[in-house]
Formats: C-alpha cells, sequence, structure tokens
C-alpha cells in the first residue's frame, strides 16, 4: 500500500487515498470514502523525473498523486512508450554519467572551436575590405621594419625580383596589388603580410641560383595573399577579435592585432594547411607563366639546407616539419613535367 | 501526508464508504484567514543531473531533443512546486514543441537566407513576425496554461487575439508618443492581459494592481539605465580625448559597453524585485488572494550572484542558478485562500471540456516564449 493523493477531475478536492497494484496490473485505490479498482488500460503514470511526483491519470478524468518512492511501481505498469524516458531517468540519476556528459559536452565546444574558428577567420577574412587589409599590412611592416636591417641588395638585385614578380602577375593577378618590400636577415626567408606585402630577405635573393626560382617563392607567397593567410592568422590568433568582427563587423583594430603577426610568422611560419594552399596555389599560377614548378622544391632544398642548424629547430618542427614533406609532394606533383623535361 | 489542507485533514474518523460524508464541518478556521505558503522541493545537484544529461542529448541530435529537454525542465520546476500539499504538473506532448520550434528555425533560416539575396524580403519578414507576435504569444500562453494542472484541475488562458492585438501591437505605439512616460502604464497593462485572461477550472484571475508600483518600479530602474548611460558617455569622451582625435575602436568600447550592460541587467532586476510583490499582492483567485514579501536586495543579490557564477562557471552553474531563483521566488509567495478551494471544478462539463481540450490542444503551440 502507497500513501498518495487522489483529486476526481471534478474539482479541486483532495482525497488522501492508498493505491495498490493488482496482480493483473489494475490500480486500487482505497479511501475513507473510495474503493475504486482502475483497469490496467484505463490509466497511465507519468515519467519518472528526479524525485517529483508520479500522476497517475485516469482517462475517466482525474489523477492520482505518488510522492516519489523508488519502489512505488512495479515495472510491469511502464507501458513500452516509456522506455525510452525510464533509460533517460536512469541516466539522469547517476553523478558518473553527468559528469561524463559534462566532458562530452566540454569536448563538443573544444571541437566546435577547433573546426568551427578557422572556418570563421576564413569567412571574416574574406569580408575584410582592402583597405583594412592594407592598414594591416602596414602595422605589419612597420613592425618588420623595427627588427630588421634595411636591404643591402643592389638596386638591379631588387629589380631581378620585382620583374618576376610582374612575370606572375601577367599571368594572373590577386585580388590586390601586390609589392616585395626588402630586408636583411641574416637568412634566407620570405613572407607574406596582409594587404599584398610579400617580405624577401637579402640571403634569399642570393642563394637562388636562377630567376625562376625567385618566380616559385613569389608565386608561393603570393597563393598567401590570395588567400588572405595574413588576416586568417591574425584572426585565428586572437578569437576576441574574431568575435568581435563577427557580431559587429567592426574589424578596424585588426591593425592592431597585425602588429604580432611578424613574431609569429617569424617563430612558427604559416599553419600547415595555409602552406599547403600556397604551394598548391604556386604550381597553378607557374605553370600558367610557364614556368617549372619543379623550380618551388628547388628552393625549399635550398632553403632547408641553408637554415642555420643551431637555429630554432624545435618551434619551426612543431608547425614545419612539412618542409621536407611539401619538398617530397612537390616533387612527386611536378614529376611528369620533370620526367618531360629530362630528355631535353 | 503534510497536506496542510483544511479540508482535507479531518477525513480519517468516517467509517468505510457511506456514500459521501458531507464536508460541511470542515473548514476548522473560520476567522482570519490562514496563509498556505508555496514550497520549492527541488535541488540543484538533481537538476544539474538532468540538465546536463538534457543538454548533452540536445547537442548530439542538433537540436531536436531541445523539445524533450524543455519539457523536462518545466515538469521538474513545476512538479517541484507544492501547494496545499500537491504538486504542479505539466503534461505537454514534446512533439508539439518541437513542431513550434521547427516552425521558428525554417522561418528564421528563410529569413536568413532569402534575406541575404533580397533586402527587401527582410523587412517583409520582420513586419510579418510582428504582425504574427500577438498571435504567437496568446497560442503559447495557452498552450503553456492548457498543460499545467494542479489537483487534477487545468489552468486555462483565453487567447484572445484582438485584445493581444492592442496590447503587444498598437499600445507599444504610444510609447514613443509620450516620450516613455507610457512605458510603465504599458508594462502594468501587460501583466493584466496575461493574468485576468488565465483561469484555473472555474475559478478567474483578477489583477487589482494600479499603476502607482509600475511608476516607482520603472523610474528608479530607468534611473539606473541613466546612469549606466552617462557612465559609457563618459567612457567615451575619455576615449575620444586619449585617443589623438582617432574614433574609438570597438575593443576600446567594448569595457564601457560591458558596464552599461550590467547597468541594464541591474535595472531589470531591479524593476522584478519591485514588481514582484505589489503584481502578487494584487493578484486574486476568485476570493482566493496571494500574498507576496519577496525582498528586492536579496533578489537582485542572488541575481548578480548567479550571473557571476554562470560566467566563471561557463554556463555549468546554469541549473544551480535557476533552482536558487526558483526556490527564492516560490518561497517568498503565499496563497492566503478565503474558505476552501475545493469548489473549484472544470470549465463545463467534463464531455464538454473534452472537446475543449482538444481544441486547445490544437490550437496550441509553443513558441519558446
Amino acid at each position: 500500500m502507497i500513501p498518495a493523493l487522489y483529486c476526481d477531475g471534478q474539482t479541486a478536492r483532495s482525497h488522501p487515498v492508498e493505491i495498490a497494484f493488482l496482480s493483473n496490473g489494475a490500480l486500487h485505490l482505497t479511501g475513507s470514502d473510495i474503493d475504486r479498482v482502475i483497469p490496467p488500460f484505463e490509466f497511465h503514470a507519468s515519467d519518472t523525473l528526479g524525485q517529483i511526483p508520479r500522476f497517475i491519470r485516469l482517462r475517466a478524468g482525474g489523477v492520482v498523486e505518488v510522492p516519489a518512492t523508488p519502489t512505488a511501481f512495479p515495472s510491469r505498469i511502464h507501458e513500452p512508450a516509456s522506455r525510452f524516458s525510464r533509460i533517460l531517468h536512469a541516466l539522469e540519476s547517476h553523478s558518473g554519467i553527468a559528469a561524463l556528459a559534462t566532458l562530452l559536452i566540454i569536448a563538443c565546444i573544444v571541437a566546435a572551436v577547433w573546426r568551427g574558428l578557422p572556418a570563421l577567420a576564413h569567412h571574416v577574412a574574406f569580408a575584410v575590405p582592402e583597405k583594412i587589409e592594407t592598414q594591416a599590412g602596414n602595422a605589419a611592416l612597420t613592425v618588420f621594419a623595427q627588427a630588421f636591417p634595411r636591404s643591402q641588395l643592389e638596386y638591379f638585385e631588387q629589380h631581378r625580383v620585382r620583374r618576376q614578380l610582374e612575370r606572375l602577375l601577367a599571368a594572373r593577378q590577386v585580388h590586390l596589388p601586390p609589392r616585395v618590400v626588402f630586408f636583411s636577415m641574416e637568412m634566407p626567408n620570405a613572407f607574406a603580410l596582409p594587404g599584398g606585402v610579400i617580405v624577401v630577405s637579402d640571403e634569399l635573393v642570393r642563394l637562388s641560383t636562377h630567376d625562376d626560382e625567385i618566380a616559385a617563392v613569389l608565386a608561393h607567397e603570393l597563393g598567401h595573399i590570395e588567400h588572405r593567410h595574413g588576416l586568417q592568422s591574425v584572426l585565428r590568433n586572437s578569437s576576441a577579435l574574431l568575435l568581435v568582427g563577427t557580431v559587429t563587423g567592426d574589424l578596424s583594430t585588426i591593425g592592431t592585432f597585425s602588429a604580432s603577426l611578424p613574431f609569429l610568422l617569424l617563430q612558427f611560419g604559416y599553419a600547415r594547411d595555409f602552406e599547403r594552399e600556397a604551394d598548391t596555389f604556386a604550381i597553378d599560377l607557374l605553370r600558367s607563366a610557364e614556368i617549372d614548378p619543379g623550380r618551388l622544391a628547388d628552393i625549399l632544398t635550398a632553403l632547408e639546407a641553408a637554415r642555420p642548424v643551431s637555429g630554432p629547430d624545435f618551434a619551426y618542427l612543431s608547425t614545419h616539419p612539412s618542409t621536407a614533406e611539401r619538398i617530397a609532394s612537390l616533387r612527386k606533383i611536378t614529376a611528369p613535367e620533370m620526367s618531360a623535361d629530362a630528355p631535353r | 501526508m503534510d497536506s496542510s489542507d483544511p479540508a482535507t485533514k479531518a477525513d480519517e474518523p468516517p467509517p468505510p464508504p457511506i456514500t459521501s460524508t458531507p464536508p460541511v464541518l470542515e473548514p476548522p478556521p473560520p476567522a482570519a484567514p490562514a496563509r498556505v505558503p508555496f514550497r520549492f522541493h527541488g535541488s540543484a545537484a538533481e537538476y544539474f543531473r538532468i540538465w546536463i544529461v538534457n543538454t548533452l542529448l540536445t547537442i548530439l541530435t542538433l537540436g531536436v531533443f531541445s523539445a524533450w529537454a524543455k519539457v523536462r525542465k518545466r515538469r521538474y520546476l513545476r512538479g517541484n512546486t507544492e501547494l496545499l500539499g500537491h504538486r504542479f504538473d505539466y503534461t505537454a506532448d514534446p512533439r508539439r514543441i518541437l513542431i513550434g520550434n521547427v516552425i521558428v528555425v525554417v522561418l528564421f533560416l528563410g529569413y536568413a537566407l532569402f534575406g541575404a539575396v533580397y533586402p527587401a524580403l527582410r523587412l517583409l519578414a520582420l513586419a510579418l513576425t510582428v504582425l504574427f507576435l500577438p498571435w504567437i504569444i496568446v497560442r503559447s500562453h495557452a498552450f503553456n496554461a492548457h498543460h499545467t494542472m494542479w489537483r487534477g484541475l487545468r489552468f486555462r488562458f483565453h487567447p484572445s487575439l484582438s485584445a493581444a492585438v492592442m496590447i503587444y501591437l498598437l499600445k507599444p505605439l504610444l510609447i514613443p508618443l509620450t516620450l516613455g512616460l507610457y512605458y510603465p502604464a504599458w508594462a502594468r497593462d501587460r501583466f493584466a492581459f496575461r493574468i485576468q485572461r488565465h483561469r484555473f477550472g472555474t475559478a478567474y484571475f483578477h489583477f487589482e494592481t494600479t499603476h502607482g508600483p509600475f511608476y516607482r518600479a520603472h523610474l528608479a530602474a530607468g534611473g539606473i539605465v541613466v546612469i549606466g548611460a552617462l557612465f559609457l558617455g563618459f567612457w567615451m569622451q575619455w576615449l575620444t580625448t586619449h585617443n589623438a582625435g582617432h574614433v574609438p575602436t570597438t575593443t576600446q568600447t567594448l569595457p564601457g559597453l560591458l558596464v552599461y550592460g550590467g547597468f541594464i541587467l541591474l535595472a531589470k532586476h531591479y524593476a522584478f524585485a519591485k514588481l514582484f510583490n505589489p503584481v502578487w499582492n494584487g493578484t486574486r483567485l476568485d476570493q482566493h488572494r496571494f500574498r507576496a514579501s519577496l525582498r528586492s536586495g536579496r533578489w537582485i543579490g542572488l541575481q548578480l550572484t548567479n550571473l557571476a557564477a554562470i560566467i566563471v562557471s561557463c554556463g555549468l552553474l546554469y541549473p544551480w542558478a535557476l533552482i536558487r531563483s526558483a526556490r527564492c521566488a516560490l518561497e517568498s509567495l503565499e496563497l492566503e485562500p478565503a474558505g476552501s478551494l475545493d469548489e473549484i471544478a472544470p470549465m463545463g462539463s467534463s464531455s464538454g471540456s473534452a472537446v475543449g481540450d482538444s481544441a486547445a490542444e490544437f490550437a496550441g503551440f509553443d513558441f519558446g516564449l
């Protein structure tokens, strides 16, 4: 016998009753002026939820309110439809499940951030007006200019590089007019900054053995520019900026943040997926400019060899183990052309 | 049983089923009406477990489960609310809430997708939404009232569309015309609309609170907003003078905006706390009155700590905040019955009401209001 409260649905009057389930599943209600047997198909019990009472609703009207007691209900009165809610209730009553669910939710959010933030950065970077992109590039360039001495290159050497850029642009334009800037950096290097700025170190120009190698490097950097990798990196690294940019559409602060880009590029370079994208772009561009894409692999190999051994190798390795990998995949992609070239 | 209903107490002595004992002698305190408190039995730990599992299922089902989660939340809150020994019950079918959700999502996606292509369509969609708002509001109220039960009887909301259009579309037009002075009166009319159109079985809700408390609460809340606005103004002024003539960027204005937002939240909770007592004290269910004694300082402090806890825990303490708020509000509320509530019956005859039931069932959707 389980104490319960019965209301007949005709008035708001409350009747204290005792309930029992008969062997055929019928519900037996007994109280001071009540003695009813309700057949099993004439009532339906609400699902278990926390410690709230179970409400047994009679089809003919009326409700029996049963205080929550775990043993109050024989399992057979559960209708098949409530199996789902029984599982749910079991899940909801376990602290361990709750802890697991918390971890899973955090994992879901982390995954969304991991995959979602780059996608968002991509979206926002392509929405940034040219003017702001140029402004961001100038901010980054100012920082570069403070960190590195001016270029020692002769005019004709700089001109040689610029001619290669013109050669590439004749084959394909990028979304804004790019320009090349030279610095003496003590090691061969090249970067693309937002706003179409390509930074080339004196050492790289001297390292190259062929004009086509310079063109290959520039083609790769144009890939970074066309794909707005500079802005995307700034946005990826500043979730606050990304949030503000997405919500308000105001990206005027991008300049402040892009000042940190040079350090980032020097230390870690672009993310792997960006390098791959830029390589693909470069191969396409070099082909349409009728330059052997294998030149990119050549200059990368030379760069790899010229890199100071005592350099920050670990940092380079963490994001850039790709250099060797990139050379390999470049060689693979360009292999047919190379073999076609070979007999000549 | 801790049933404190005076009418049900003396039910034990009479022997077996003598047709029905006359319940005439029962009300023991005939004079001063005794107050009966609302009690809340919810537990933050228990609700956290329910909430986290339901949230996970909502994520895993890409939002489809949210309808079931919503019903479980409402059932939990109502099922833990006790009055006169009986709990409240919520009987909505999650599938109907799912339909409401799907309609809202489809409309919003359509708005976002087509609006991007045809900007004119955006205005049209916005206008349609505004026009449909009264209908959505009354249908949601009707749905939720219909599915809330106590002692085997349902609540009802009379979904009068013309009155809703008056309250939610026409009267707000007066607010700018009166430079905002009409706003507190409008807030009062909204409460009146909502409360007076509810009934519980055959018992009607009445709303008798005057405009006075609304004007006082909103005037003070407006003052809080003005202080926040002044702060924002000073912040912007300071930025422009220290920014060498540049227009301040969003990141620079953000702290000012956050503080301003904090003031707006404070004003909102202040208005709620100050209006809770007058609204409930002016509400009657037939001749039965409500008595509220919420201390506004306590409520505001509670809401501010809730906000801090939710931010610090990245939302994980939301269930705790919800349970705390419900407990605080419900435990400051009492019912002052003018006699027994037992005479309240369902509206109409039992067979007739079944038709009414299904009609309300078909008409009602929950749109997440």
